[in-house]
């Protein structure tokens, strides 16, 4: 008898789902691991990459491979099209077990839930720290794709890495790293520079890097600005994270080369690492701001 | 001649521009002199003001200049005050003409940009001339002709940076107009340019002086006027698309300045050329201090083009109101087309809907190419609200344009010019913006609640005016444009966010639910059958005032009535699936070019035309590039603008044709 009901008990709590995750909305139950996801964002298809598991669908993946670049798209995900408007249909043909949205509002996310069990977060919000949004988002994921290890051991990695590149920078820099900004070119005359609740500056923070252009927190991390507002990095570093595109008509006036970073020779470039992405492009981000800081030391 | 006078916009613009220079230079009196004499920079500051400061100064000085020749050029050329480069389309057209080149040859783009802008400009400012006729430039007609070309053009400018987001976030800065400068090389590319073809404006004073006298009478001296007129205008397209090119989009300018001149005392074209040009750059400059002023205080720069259209909209509407137009007592001048609805139009119209339906409902695109299949389950569960929203949308649009057209007395009206659309999409990105989350988030209430409140200001606003057709046109007009200009602001961010907005600007049925389609469709049904039990007061009230009052009509109450009608329905479109305002216009005129020319006939068939563009143009927008989508306001805007620019000219050439067989 007891046999049976134990048995029964086991029976139950399968049936009542193999596997609970919080998104949301609450809890949400699967009764197994999903092996086909689709993914609505670029942040959620980086959040799956990193983890190793390769959605079947992602939205516009051309200008991804441009401006997201790492992790790498693999050949063989379907385009669904548009971050603000996926294609319904073309979901619904992927036939995929679980569907990933970030800051759907509820209207889509009820029709998405005709096609496929539906996980949407709150990723972007001027109310919330973007950054550890990002990381719970990263760990459910990894537990509705069974990966809850690989994610823990990710995390510790990433601290430890942090830890190594702050500490290599400060040696570089001898014991104290210039205070730095970090922005992205827009035209001739303009510029983004990123600021609180910006996964740049979260980076810059990591590496015990002091922020040079403090912005108010906002929804996206970034303010809009007129050139001469770097002038107030006085002696510190400018960083700006590529693609330039109309941007690299700055490097050529003459208030650019008169800006006290650039004058002293504190100005670097990366290479496109996507400042609205996972939890991991933490890291991607201390990696790309330590690779540009170092040459500035000598 | 009285001297003073002409001499104030002169003064003005110099205090404005030292005013500028006293505000935004980081350094004394002394050391800027020194900097201006020769003496080499030494901080930051110092290059500041002579490599940021002073270049956006002077350009903001020759950009407001040229951009307020132009408007006294376009003024004087078609003597029609309301004139200007941006209610003439051609500002709208350099700007598309830009996104294009970009958007394909980046390289090519930015090394001939005057010329990419001036093709523009010519072919949006041609297309403005082919809607309104050379005639119709003198009037509200160019004005109108000039909204709807503004708005197709704005529409596919719009798709093209959609596509490809994040390459184009530089150019929400540049649509605004901005005038920030890291160095001369701008202002001195400008400089000649502008400078040359303002020398040729001056120029042409005599044919101006000759143009006052009336066409008739400067032929009657043995002038072909037509080269010269010819030229006046490429002077005019010119330095619109310099300036455009160099700044980006600056509206209002050109509108405002030569009315400025003209209050002035500026009369003779000379000096009324002259006086347009300094109250221009004074405007320019004024409003530039206002955006760098506004900028250090917020988070995000504020593009000076927006500011321009903060000061100048008001003032617009101010300069409106007072110009009570004599036209008030024409009548609705319909569109040529046969005298009634043919057995064969109405088969036409027919088959029409019929394969607008087979084709939204059973061809797709999929994994293997296009098929044809009737959808199934959740597939059929995604499109029905789509199709019926679309259709609904449509119809309440197109029923929205016939009453207005006929409540403006103007077949060129289009809902938008009432600012419904412009009133919904501030209040959703407004809340956006204060409450920190997505445009989607906000939902069609708040929409509702914006649309309302324009409304409202409108109708006050024409109240003392009897809700006079031609005041509500330019009230509307001007109110649409204030908020898009705040718009603009949110939009020249560049964040994520100014994508979702330029998304919903694009007017789509994505995220029509089923509850929302079969409520449009009710609404666009019932509506319809009202209008059309009530089809006499719209004949009525096309015809005139004073024949309406005769034949018994509560004139004023009835406008206010119709009014309230275009205006809910566009706004209750707009609340569910963003504006699609072109179809208000396109679908009442061609109805009437197929037949329809009773108030009833052109209710049902402006109705039926409507919605078959729409569901046309959903799917066109679902399936043309697949998976990727576009807005069906915006296919909407090229299908029905493409035809409807067919259907003038054709018009035009067979009227031509008429006209030299007699």
């Amino acid at each position: 008898m007891i046999r049976m009901l134990a048995l029964a008990f086991v029976l139950l709590a399968n049936a009542a789902g193999a596997l609970t995750i919080e998104d949301r909305r609450g809890p949400q139950e699967f009764a197994s691991i999903p092996e086909r996801i689709v993914v609505l964002d670029w942040a959620l298809a980086e959040q799956v990459l990193d983890l190793g598991v390769v959605p079947v669908g992602a939205p516009e993946l051309d200008l991804y491979r441009d401006w997201v670049a790492q992790p790498e798209m693999p050949d063989g995900v379907e385009d669904v099209g548009l971050r603000t408007e996926p294609n319904l249909e073309r979901i619904a043909a992927l036939n995929p077990d679980v569907i990933i949205a970030s800051d759907a509002p509820p209207e889509d996310v009820a029709r998405l839930e005709r096609i496929a069990p539906v996980v949407v977060f709150d990723a972007w919000s001027a109310d919330h720290d973007n950054v550890a949004a990002s990381e719970g988002i990263f760990l459910e994921i990894a537990s509705l794709t069974d990966r809850t290890e690989t994610a823990e051991a990710m995390i510790d990695a990433m601290e430890g890495e942090l830890q190594e590149l702050r500490t290599w920078l400060g040696e570089a820099f001898g014991g104290s790293i210039p205070e730095t900004a970090v922005i992205r070119l827009n035209d001739g005359a303009s510029v983004w520079i990123y600021g609180a609740n910006s996964i740049p500056v979260a980076a810059l923070e990591a590496l015990g890097i002091e922020n040079a252009l403090p912005q108010p927190p906002s929804r996206w991390g970034v303010a809009q600005k007129q050139v001469d507002a770097l002038a107030a990095v006085e002696n510190g570093a400018l960083i700006a994270i590529r693609p330039h595109m109309a941007g690299d008509a700055l490097f050529e006036t003459p208030l650019w080369r008169f800006l006290p970073a650039v004058q002293q020779g504190m100005f670097a470039e990366t290479d496109p690492v996507w400042s609205y992405g996972g939890y991991m492009s933490l890291l991607r981000h201390a990696r790309a701001f330590h690779d540009a800081l170092l040459p500035l030391s000598e | 001649m009285t001297w003073t006078r002409p001499i104030a916009p002169v003064a003005l613009a110099l205090a404005v521009a030292l005013m500028h220079l006293w505000l935004g230079a980081t350094v004394d009196a002394a050391r800027l002199f020194d900097l201006l004499t020769g003496a080499a920079p030494e901080t930051f500051d110092d290059i500041r003001v002579t490599q940021s400061v002073l270049p956006r100064i002077a350009m903001g000085l020759i950009v407001g200049a040229a951009l307020g020749l132009a408007g006294s050029l376009f003024q004087q050329l078609t003597g029609n005050r309301l004139a200007s480069p941006l209610t003439l389309g051609a500002s709208s057209g350099a700007w598309l003409a830009m996104v294009i080149a970009t958007f394909l040859a980046p390289a090519f783009a930015a090394s001939s940009r005057e010329w990419i802008s001036l093709a523009g400009a010519t072919g949006a400012f041609g297309l403005v001339v082919a809607i309104a006729g050379l005639r119709g430039l003198m009037g509200l007609k160019a004005v109108l002709a000039g909204m709807a070309v503004n708005l197709l053009l704005g529409a596919v400018a719009g798709a093209i940076v959609l596509m490809q987001s994040p390459y184009f976030g530089h150019l929400f800065v540049w649509g605004a107009g901005d005038l920030g400068q890291s160095g001369w090389g701008a202002t001195l590319w400008a400089a000649p340019r502008l400078g040359l073809a303002a020398a040729g404006a001056f120029c042409c004073v005599r044919i101006l002086t000759l143009l006052r006298s009336g066409a008739g009478g400067a032929e009657a001296r043995g002038l072909a006027l037509t080269p010269w007129l010819t030229m006046i205008a490429a002077l005019a397209l010119f330095l619109t698309a310099v300036s455009v090119a160099t700044v980006g989009m600056i509206g209002f300018i050109g509108l405002l300045a030569p009315t400025v001149a003209r209050s002035c005392g500026a009369r003779r074209p000379a000096s009324e050329l002259a006086a347009s040009a300094f109250c221009g750059a004074a405007l320019l400059s004024a409003a530039d201090m206002i955006a760098v002023g506004a900028s250090v205080t917020l988070r995000d720069m504020v593009p000076t083009g927006a500011a321009a259209a903060l000061a100048g909209a008001p003032a617009l509407v101010l300069l409106m109101r007072r110009r009570l137009g004599a036209a008030d007592h024409a009548q609705l001048d319909m569109p040529e087309g046969p005298a009634g609805l043919r057995l064969r139009t109405l088969t036409g119209l027919g088959l029409l809907m019929a394969a607008a339906l087979l084709l939204a409902i059973c061809v797709g695109q999929g994994d293997a190419g296009w098929r044809l299949a009737w959808p199934e389950g959740v597939t059929w569960s995604f499109r029905w609200p789509r199709i019926l929203g679309a259709a609904g949308a449509g119809g309440a649009m197109a029923l929205s344009g016939v009453v207005l057209q006929r409540v403006i007395r103007n077949p060129l009206a289009s809902p938008y010019i009432l600012g419904m659309s412009s009133g919904a999409t501030f209040a959703l990105v407004l809340t956006a913006l204060v409450s920190g989350t997505s445009i989607y988030a906000a939902g069609a209430p708040i929409a509702l609640l914006g649309s309302g409140i324009v409304l409202a200001i409108l109708l006050l606003l024409v109240r003392r005016h009897a809700n006079a057709p031609m005041i509500v046109a330019l009230v509307g007009i001007s109110l649409g444009a204030l908020l898009d200009a705040l718009v603009k602001i949110a939009l020249a961010a560049g964040t994520a966010d100014s994508f979702a907005i330029l998304g919903w600007l694009g007017g789509s049925t994505y995220r029509v639910s089923g509850n929302a389609a079969l409520t449009l469709m009710m609404l666009a049904l019932v509506a319809t059958a009202a209008t059309f039990v009530a089809r006499r007061w719209l004949t009525l009230i096309a015809s005139g005032d004073a024949v309406a009052a005769a034949r018994g009509l509560a004139v004023v109450r009835i406008r206010t009535a119709c009014l309230c009608l275009a205006a809910s329905l566009a706004a209750g479109v707009t609340a569910m699936m963003g504006p699609v305002a072109f179809v208000g216009l396109v679908a009442p005129h061609a109805a009437t070019m197929l037949g329809a020319r009773t108030a009833g006939a052109q209710v049902l068939s402006a109705v039926w035309l409507g919605a078959a563009l729409m569901i046309l143009s959903d799917w066109l927008g679902r399936t043309l590039i697949y998976p990727m989508q576009l807005p069906a306001g915006t296919i909407a805007a090229c299908v029905g603008g493409t035809y409807f620019i067919l259907l003038l000219v054709r018009q035009r050439t067979r009227r031509n044709g008429r006209m030299s067989g007699l």
